[in-house]
């Protein structure tokens, strides 16, 4: 079916791939599928980065897995990689099961550090067991070994032992920004897949500073990844680094405690071997002895949970699998182990998404865990939390944070709870068909872009060759739906702390988004007495696949902005210190 | 769903699908063992889902590239090699300089370019197979393209 392809879009010649005669395989494609078990495919996978990239692109899945409840868009094909799957009934529990939570156990490492965390880590503490605890958390300084991997790193990485003292530090909530950032850190870059490359990045705030992590993909054997870890102190200067290197993939983000964490705990998922949370001190930068967490995978990291689930080197999930609900603590792990609900037992375990929630409506606080049926239109399969345990009950699976269905074109606006019910809705809203800023859901506000220019005829089409559709930004209540403003141009938002967000602006009314402004959400009206800063080059949340590297995010009471080759640290205005520029491998 | 209407609705997509699927595996595994493996094991599993399946082509076209990834996924941690032995298929001429250029690139960007040029896919149409909004697709597709090009300059 190709013609010639145009070598200015495939380079390789790839159509040189026409003439290739494919095998005709009906009849072998039938006899497997009417004998699954004795055509076992022979290719013993180890489905980890499957699961791993499949656990990204469900970050998105995920807030959108109430959507199609209604029977809306679940036409998503999800793939078991290995034969087998036949389809459990559906489940009917309702109510807490006695068995379905296990008693938490609290973790900690007993010894040693490791620089260089490869495939040669020492014997690790493998969770979950019934006695694993121990009394204190012993730490070593962090030994350097001289490694090609850490001169991956431009600069070169060097390891960094703390002393360990930390600063005292409360900060305020980020109610505001102060004028200028409080740090700039130069990230280091690395040679990677695309030349020199910068690392993919996360930062966690830590009491008296921010922990960075810094991961890189290599393209040269045997080291497949590099990552960096550093505390930042507020005043510019470096507490401690680790270097580490390993073939396996490092989770980026860090499972940090609240703000009176000592231990900071990385992903380590060295496929096919066991996935493991190395902890480091916070004051000082040893690394504890890795925690295995068995040949699992890790979900997102939410605040300072994250769960561990099957990673697929098996193809259903049995009835003994269990889940782990890990959960950071100042200086330990609190690892709590659960089943599958028992509408997922016998699933291929690719068709089973599991989520936390952790600003689901517990009463007392906690956290909820989602099991998101992929094959069944991305429904909710049933919820967890500590005091119903699994459950299918409509009443505990709204108790999940709401959704914001917002598709494109007239189909109109829905805040939907996780059963799919819509809360409310804006029937006659309608999105536009673009990249970028579109929506924000906070507490109390929900914040869209609506297509202003919108017909029946041309939908929100381009008005002629050089003009864009127009828009309008629109803020509802998020309990009623009621309409709080509206404003005549796309406005992209940043939320903040206390109801308050960066907000774009024109100043001059002439078109040109030109200035931020810390704006009331609930009114929109700049806060009296906030800074302002101009657009350009200030707060920029890439689209695309440039969001790996330029990005916003809050995490406690820092504000931190990602710009690819640094990271901006800003405080609250109470908080902020005269901008202290720092490298993150000086 | 009658099973022979399950059967008709696949073997459409088999008409229509499996040479270019087939030709894609093996373009983005460079052995057509792996090809034969994965390709028939994918629809046999869309066999067995029966109507759970709505849109069967993209669940082939999605099932088949995973169960290929680890199967390279496999042989690279049994192997010692570090290169990428399924890259050396035994196919001659342009065929081989052409498996031996796409074996320079990383999977990711391998498994697009392929997608694109040898399964016949718009950016467009890809969104569904590889559960990614298109305008991503088509960044990381220039992206992809740029480097397949830095790579055939290099040969030159």
């Amino acid at each position: 079916m190709n013609t010639p392809n145009d070598p200015d879009r495939d380079p390789l010649g790839l159509d040189a791939f026409d003439a290739v005669e494919a095998p005709d395989q009906w009849d072998e494609i039938l006899s497997r599928a009417a004998s699954p078990t004795s055509n076992v495919v022979p290719l013993q996978r180890s489905a980890t980065p499957w699961i791993l990239a499949a656990a990204a692109a469900a970050l998105v899945v995920v807030a959108v897995a109430a959507l199609a409840v209604r029977g809306g868009g679940g036409e998503l094909p999800a793939p078991a990689t290995v034969p087998g799957g036949t389809l459990a009934a559906p489940d009917t529990v309702s109510g807490a099961d006695p068995d379905d939570t296990v008693p938490t156990t609290d973790v900690v490492s007993t010894t040693l550090p490791a620089t260089g965390v490869a495939t040669t880590a020492p014997p690790t503490t493998a969770v979950p067991s019934s006695t694993v605890a121990s009394t204190s958390v012993p730490t070593t300084e962090p030994q350097s070994t001289a490694s090609v991997a850490f001169d991956a790193w431009t600069p070169v990485c060097a390891d960094v032992s703390g002393a360990g003292a930390v600063p005292a530090s409360a900060l305020d909530p980020l109610a505001a920004l102060g004028d200028a950032p409080t740090l700039d850190i130069g990230l280091p870059t690395f040679d990677g897949f695309n030349g020199s490359e910068a690392p993919i990045v996360d930062v966690a705030e830590v009491p008296g500073g921010v922990l960075v992590v810094a991961r890189a993909d290599l393209p040269q054997e045997p080291f497949g990844g590099v990552a960096a870890l550093a505390v930042v102190d507020l005043d510019g200067s470096i507490r401690w680094r680790r270097c580490l290197a390993t073939d396996g993939v490092f989770g980026y983000r860090a499972l940090v405690a609240d703000r009176a964490a000592e231990t900071a705990w990385i992903q380590v998922v060295a496929p096919p071997g066991p996935a493991e949370l190395i902890g480091f001190d916070l004051a000082t930068g040893a690394a504890l002895d890795p925690i295995d967490v068995g040949s699992r995978a890790f979900g997102r990291v939410q605040g300072e949970w994250v769960v561990a689930t099957a990673d697929g080197t098996q193809s259903t999930i049995e009835d003994p699998d269990r889940l782990l609900l890990i959960r950071a603590l100042p200086d330990r792990l609190s690892v709590q182990e659960l089943p599958y609900p028992a509408a997922t037992v016998g699933r291929p375990v690719s068709s089973t998404y599991i989520d936390i929630d952790v600003d689901a409506d517990i009463d007392g606080g906690g956290v909820m865990i989602s099991a998101v049926d992929f094959d069944d239109a991305r429904s909710i399969a049933a919820v967890w939390s500590e005091e119903t345990g699994w459950t299918t009950d409509p009443e505990d699976i709204r108790r999940l944070s709401p959704t914001l269905r917002l598709p494109v074109g007239a189909e109109g606006l829905e805040f939907l709870d996780a059963t799919g019910e819509p809360i409310w809705t804006v029937p006659d809203f309608r999105a536009p068909s673009r990249e970028g800023f579109v929506s924000l859901v906070t507490d109390d506000v929900v914040v869209a872009i609506e297509c202003a220019s919108w017909t029946e005829e041309n939908g929100c089409a381009w008005l002629d060759d050089v003009t864009p559709p127009t828009e309008r930004t629109v803020a509802f209540d998020r309990m009623t739906g009621e309409e709080l403003w509206s404003v005549d141009t796309s406005r992209p938002v940043i939320e903040l702390a206390a109801g308050r967000a960066l907000m774009l602006d024109d100043t001059d009314d002439d078109g040109t988004l030109d200035i931020w402004r810390v704006v009331d959400l609930r009114t929109a009206e700049p806060v009296d007495g906030t800074p302002t800063w101009p657009s350009l080059g200030s707060f920029a949340n890439e689209c695309c696949g440039a969001g790996d590297y330029v990005w916003t995010r809050v995490d406690g009471n820092v504000f931190v902005e990602s710009l690819g080759d640094r990271l901006r640290i800003w405080l609250a205005p109470e908080s902020s210190r005269p901008t202290a520029t720092v490298d993150l491998m000086g | 769903m009658q099973a022979e209407t399950v059967v008709e609705r696949v073997r459409l997509v088999y008409a229509s699908d499996h040479a270019r699927l087939w030709r894609s595996i093996y373009a983005f595994s460079g052995s057509r063992e792996v090809a034969d493996e994965a390709v028939a094991e994918a629809f046999a599993q869309a066999l067995r889902r029966g109507d759970e399946l709505r849109d069967v082509a993209a669940w082939v076209w999605r099932s088949a590239f995973a169960i290929a990834r680890g199967e390279l996924q496999r042989r690279r941690s049994t192997s010692n090699d570090v290169g990428d032995s399924s890259f050396e298929d035994g196919d001659h001429g342009e065929l081989a300089a052409v498996l031996a250029r796409l074996g320079a690139l990383s999977p990711e960007d391998r498994e697009l370019l392929v997608l694109c040029h040898v399964g016949g896919w718009k950016p467009g149409e890809l969104a569904a197979v590889l559960d990614q909004p298109a305008g991503r697709i088509r960044v990381r597709l220039h992206r992809a393209t740029e480097r397949a090009r830095r790579i055939l300059e290099d040969d030159r």
